[in-house]
């Protein structure tokens, strides 16, 4: 068994009883490898064929590289379109010189329809605003 | 004449073959002893399956693409992170059970009465000899601390030399020479004379 006493193994290990001892627990634990059984081989087997599918559905790096010019041409083209929106749709709003009185009548009309259609009591307040204002009389229904 | 873009497709194909092969080769050169690794660390088959397989899945996935010769200490690193988030969950598994009032013994639950039974068949000498020595081994590799454990499987087993084995555990290489010594001590002083 043992060259050395039991008063050796106390003492800080040598180089050569650690070499020795890293040996002999390598050569153990290679023997355990070995003597893994069929069902975790497989079941190793098996994760590692996935694994390899999942690595050849990865797009590789040439792929990759080759897509690369059309997806620059794409954010390009996006980038040239939110550039140029905002200049399209100030164009739209130009207000020309002669219709700016029309423009403003309808703008009116239509918060004034949307008022009145809001209402509950179908504009009665209205009604009783313009009688209040054509009787003249200021403070009788306060 | 085959055009440029024909050329690139020949050439991402036999990248990726032979990328594939050397896949293949490497993790079956590891698998086993990955398998003995996280086993040692999490004690459970199947979670040590569990774990190799997703240390596989992830480092086909994120690190195939990467030089072969990075992928050990990769697949190690990525391994342990895995074995460490298990135990982590196992942790948390245990507290919440340990408070429910109708548990179940999952360990009772799993136990194989065929695993079980002892083999019939008469074991020569040496590889009794060599069945007690692996048992004691095994044993006393259990009682170590986890970095001490991880240190000494990474560089007894796998081979792996300071700097691989200090990538692999995402610590310093004094780190790594300081946990070996310490469990080369721990191991010797349990096993004794049976081993030196």
């Amino acid at each position: 068994m043992s060259p050395h006493g039991p008063g050796a193994r106390t003492e800080a290990p040598t180089e050569a009883i650690a070499g020795e001892f890293e040996l002999r627990a390598r050569a153990v634990l290679e023997e355990s490898v070995l003597r893994v059984d069929g069902r975790v081989r497989s079941r190793l087997n098996q994760a590692r064929h996935a694994a390899i599918e999942a690595a050849a559905r990865r797009p590789s790096f040439w792929r990759r590289f080759s897509l690369m010019p059309a997806a620059s041409a794409v954010a390009a083209a996006l980038l040239v379109a939110f550039v140029l929106w905002p200049h399209s749709h100030q164009g739209d709003v130009v207000i020309e010189p002669g219709h700016t009185v029309e423009d403003l009548d309808l703008l009116a009309d239509g918060d004034a329809l949307d008022m009145v259609s809001e209402e509950t009591d179908g504009g009665a307040f209205l009604e009783w605003a313009v009688e209040q204002a054509d009787s003249n009389e200021p403070g009788t229904g306060a | 004449m085959p055009s440029a873009s024909h050329g690139d497709v020949e050439l991402s194909e036999s990248t990726t073959n032979s990328q594939s092969r050397a896949l293949n080769q490497f993790l079956a050169g590891v698998e086993l002893k990955a398998f003995k690794i996280a086993q040692a660390a999490l004690r459970h088959e199947d979670d040590a399956l569990d774990a190799v397989q997703d240390a596989m899945l992830q480092l086909a996935r994120a690190y195939s693409a990467r030089p072969v010769e990075e992928w050990k200490p990769l697949f190690y690193r990525i391994l342990e992170n895995r074995i460490r988030d298990m135990q982590r969950r196992r942790t948390v598994r245990g507290r919440v059970i340990s408070w429910l009032p109708f548990r179940n013994d999952d360990e009772d639950e799993e136990q194989d009465p065929i695993a079980l039974a002892p083999s019939l068949d008469p074991q020569p000498p040496h590889k009794l000899e060599i069945s007690e020595a692996m048992d004691a081994l095994e044993k006393a590799i259990e009682t170590l601390p986890r970095r001490q454990q991880q240190v000494f499987m990474l560089r007894t087993l796998e081979g792996l030399d300071v700097a691989e084995t200090a990538t692999a555990m995402g610590c310093s290489e004094g780190s790594v020479k300081t946990h070996y010594f310490r469990a080369l001590q721990a191991l010797r002083a349990q096993l004794g004379d049976f081993w030196t």
